[in-house]
């Protein structure tokens, strides 16, 4: 039996899509067989993150109603033949499917695939619930301001209330400079505050924008910071101890040498 | 780098502030009560502890605060020490040899306050 996964952020723009994209290709490159499934019904993404918006023929709404088989509309990705997507349904809206179907589904491919990574849509309602009907286990992302913090935390609490095991905290588009000269929490009072595990920390980075302009996410990318930390992530989900690094700015003599003085912060697996 | 900051600096960082906004408006978010409640539990605690101990009405304060993973009610209610009273008030008779001892502390961090009529001498 593989496991369900589900991303979700409570806000919207904090990086869901970019995170399940990357994740999902990570897990692959690791040699497991992974399912995506867009679960933003409405507002379709993860495809052209992917890169795959012009192979899509079939959608999950037509999974849901039988009018295909799951098969057909697995849509397989072009690096990594072990990684498949189900686009979200464009022309219809999160009342199309029942979190009941959604778990039958989460069901149903956890059989085929070692992951199933569901995105989540932004908010708290209907898309949401589907999104977590059929999950094993939630990863919430978060960006170190106000406003995406202050959600994560009412996501947390709906995902302990809805009697799933204490989700993960992804913390993205980190900027140490910003962190350094006090105008940025860190990851301790963002961890202070919302009081779970912390699988990963990504960096703010000028690559993320540039993979998704390609349609090749960053973790394919020997050269991005946020693709090595997603990497990082996906070998701690596959329970890998992995040290992680809270990331610094400037990086001179001097802040390499104190960083490697500096202890360093484990997490969980 | 930290510690010129702080030499120069006006306040708090707006990390600082970030962090401080957040632990209050989350309390707020966990409890989703009505305006006025912090109020009403206030007053209502103030009633019940004052049936059974002589407490500083207008000095009581009560607060939620998060804790790691839980929210707790903090609340601080100033005992006044009745040296030489009973219990309902009155004035001890002149020959008790002994007052008896004040109330205790509720909470270690509880102010205390002694009242007006000390003790007969």
């Amino acid at each position: 039996m593989g496991r369900c996964i589900t991303v979700t952020s409570g806000k919207g723009g904090v990086g869901k899509t970019t995170t399940t994209a990357n994740l999902g290709m990570a897990l692959a490159m690791n040699g497991k067989n992974v399912c995506l499934i867009d679960a933003d019904i409405g507002l379709r993404n993860l495809d052209i993150v992917l890169g795959l918006e012009n192979r899509i023929v079939y959608d999950l709404v037509d999974v849901i109603e039988g009018n295909c088989r799951v098969k057909q509309a697995l849509i397989r990705d072009k690096h990594f033949p072990n990684l498949s997507l189900i686009p979200a349904a464009q022309t219809r809206d999160k009342d199309a499917v029942t979190p009941e179907q959604m778990a039958e589904l989460c069901q149903k491919l956890s059989k085929d695939f070692d992951f199933v990574v569901l995105d989540s849509p932004a908010g708290i309602e209907q898309g949401f619930r589907n999104a977590i009907a059929g999950a094993d286990e939630v990863v919430v992302v978060t960006t170190p301001e106000v406003s995406a913090v202050r959600d994560a935390d009412r996501i947390i609490g709906l995902v302990e209330a809805a009697e799933l095991p204490p989700p993960r905290l992804i913390l993205n588009r980190l900027n140490p400079a910003l962190v350094q000269r006090g105008e940025m929490m860190t990851t301790d009072d963002v961890q202070d505050i919302l009081a779970i595990d912390l699988i990963g920390i990504v960096p703010e980075d000028a690559t993320i924008v540039m993979a998704s302009n390609r349609g090749e996410p960053a973790a394919l990318s020997d050269t991005s910071k946020a693709g090595k930390a997603y990497r990082e992530i996906a070998q701690r989900l596959l329970g890998e101890e992995v040290p992680l690094i809270i990331p610094v700015a400037n990086e001179n003599f001097l802040t390499r040498m104190m960083n490697a003085f500096r202890p360093r912060q484990r997490v969980a697996s | 780098m930290s510690f010129l900051r702080s030499l120069f600096s006006k306040g708090p960082s707006s990390a600082e502030l970030a962090k401080q906004r957040l632990q209050v408006v989350l309390v707020q978010d966990h409890l989703a009560m009505p305006p006025g409640t912090m109020e009403a539990i206030k007053a209502e605690i103030a009633e019940v502890i004052s049936r059974h101990l002589d407490i500083d009405s207008s000095g009581v304060e009560i607060a939620v605060e998060r804790r790691g993973h839980n929210d707790e009610l903090i609340a601080n209610i100033p005992v006044r020490r009745n040296y030489g009273r009973t219990r309902d008030g009155a004035p001890i008779p002149l020959e008790r040899p002994k007052a008896p001892q004040a109330v205790g502390r509720v909470r270690p961090t509880m102010t205390s306050r002694r009242s007006a009529g000390r003790r007969h001498r």
